[in-house]
């Protein structure tokens, strides 16, 4: 019954931190999407 | 009276019509979020989850907003929200997509929100100040509603937002020069770093805003208050912006908000004129943003909730138990707050 509970632990564990990557990869992602944008929109207007 | 006036303004009816949206879209995220419970050791992720679909893509979603003005972000938030209330049940993995659905639709209500209340409010502060401080109140009524009101009354809710957004959509402003008006940031400064600094304002808000000590909020009514003042707080920073100033206000708000903090741990009055005055820095940096950001109201808006989402992100790994060093931060963030803003806000802006 202990191996079943550490085995399906490590599962969700595993699960997790699959979550964690993904969600990470997101936030850099649309952070870095975040600053390109604002630094186009800047250089737009000082080019008017 | 300058404070009466401030909430007369033209067109300040979006504001107060987006209020009632946020209100009621917070209810329904925070209802869902309260009712998301089991033993399960992945369900500290749910909220994370949460936190970071509902605030990271909002500059992103704002984006396409800005560039695609006729779409009506809002609308489609809503279904997604109803959709959420359709799926939710005791599954932890169903519960996860409806918490993935449930935030992106919070993200594009709010996107379309500040759109709105920043392309009507002809460079006033007070119109979006007035709906982001619904979201407090939402956020407070969705977590307590969530012990005994039935599910479904959520899709009668969810609905009723319905007319009020077609009613604010007739207040936005899709001109692109709408937003040529906010005047708010130092001209002298790169815009880059206006951009950098009102971020790092709002990170510290986000953490500060959780760390501040209330050993005080034991019951229910004093967890009410404590959301009332910090929804107050957001309104009327708009409106002193409007009456008083930017400056006066960003300077008023950090400066003054530090003793009342620090000496606010077992008084609770203290510790509430700490949190209304903390709060009212939100319509600060947003006005900031919308300076440097004035042909994409919704990016700017994404970068008040991206800070907001990296400022509560240590939440989830740390927690800080010395009452020293959590007093010491507090001290230190707001002194990194206030020279910030004196760097970046416009000391000549018109009120």
């Amino acid at each position: 019954m202990k191996e079943i509970d550490i085995v399906s632990n490590k599962i969700i564990i595993d699960q997790s931190l699959t979550a964690l990557i993904i969600l990470a990869i997101v936030v850099i992602s649309i952070i870095i999407m975040a600053c390109l944008f604002a630094s186009r929109e800047i250089r737009g207007d000082n080019n008017c | 009276m300058k404070v009466l006036n401030s909430l007369k303004q033209k067109n300040i009816m979006s504001g107060y019509l987006y209020f009632y949206i946020h209100f009621i879209t917070e209810v329904i995220c925070f209802y869902t979020l309260a009712n998301v419970i089991g033993d399960s050791i992945v369900l500290w992720l749910i909220p994370l989850i949460y936190d970071t679909l509902a605030f990271v893509p909002q500059a992103l979603f704002g984006y396409i907003s800005d560039k695609f003005k006729k779409i009506n972000m809002s609308l489609i938030g809503t279904i997604l929200l109803i959709i959420t209330i359709i799926l939710f049940n005791n599954d932890l993995f169903n519960n996860i997509i409806s918490i993935t659905i449930l935030s992106i639709g919070n993200a594009l209500i709010h996107v379309n929100g500040a759109e709105v209340t920043l392309t009507s409010s002809n460079g006033k502060m007070s119109h979006s100040a007035i709906f982001v401080s619904g979201g407090s109140f939402g956020v407070i009524t969705g977590k307590l509603l969530g012990k005994f009101l039935p599910y479904y009354y959520l899709i009668f809710a969810a609905l009723t937002m319905i007319p009020f957004i077609l009613l604010a959509e007739t207040y936005k402003n899709n001109k692109i020069n709408a937003c040529e008006k906010f005047n708010y940031s130092n001209n002298k400064c790169s815009p880059y770093l206006i951009i950098f600094f009102s971020t790092l304002v709002v990170i510290i808000r986000g953490y500060i805003g959780y760390g501040i000590p209330t050993s005080w909020n034991k019951t229910i009514f004093e967890t009410i208050l404590l959301y009332t003042f910090m929804g107050f707080g957001k309104a009327f920073g708009g409106i002193f912006i409007d009456s008083i100033g930017m400056k006066k206000t960003a300077i008023m708000s950090v400066i003054l908000s530090l003793p009342f903090l620090l000496f606010g741990n077992n008084i609770m009055i203290i510790s509430l004129v700490g949190v209304f005055l903390f709060s009212m820095t939100m319509p600060v940096t947003l006005g900031l943003l919308i300076s440097v950001l004035k042909h994409t109201p919704g990016l700017a808006f994404g970068f008040t909730t991206i800070g907001l989402f990296l400022g509560t992100l240590p939440i989830f790994f740390i927690k800080v138990t010395s009452f020293g060093l959590n007093i010491s931060l507090i001290i230190i963030l707001n002194i990194a707050c206030i020279l910030m803003l004196l760097k970046i806000v416009n000391k000549e802006a018109k009120t």
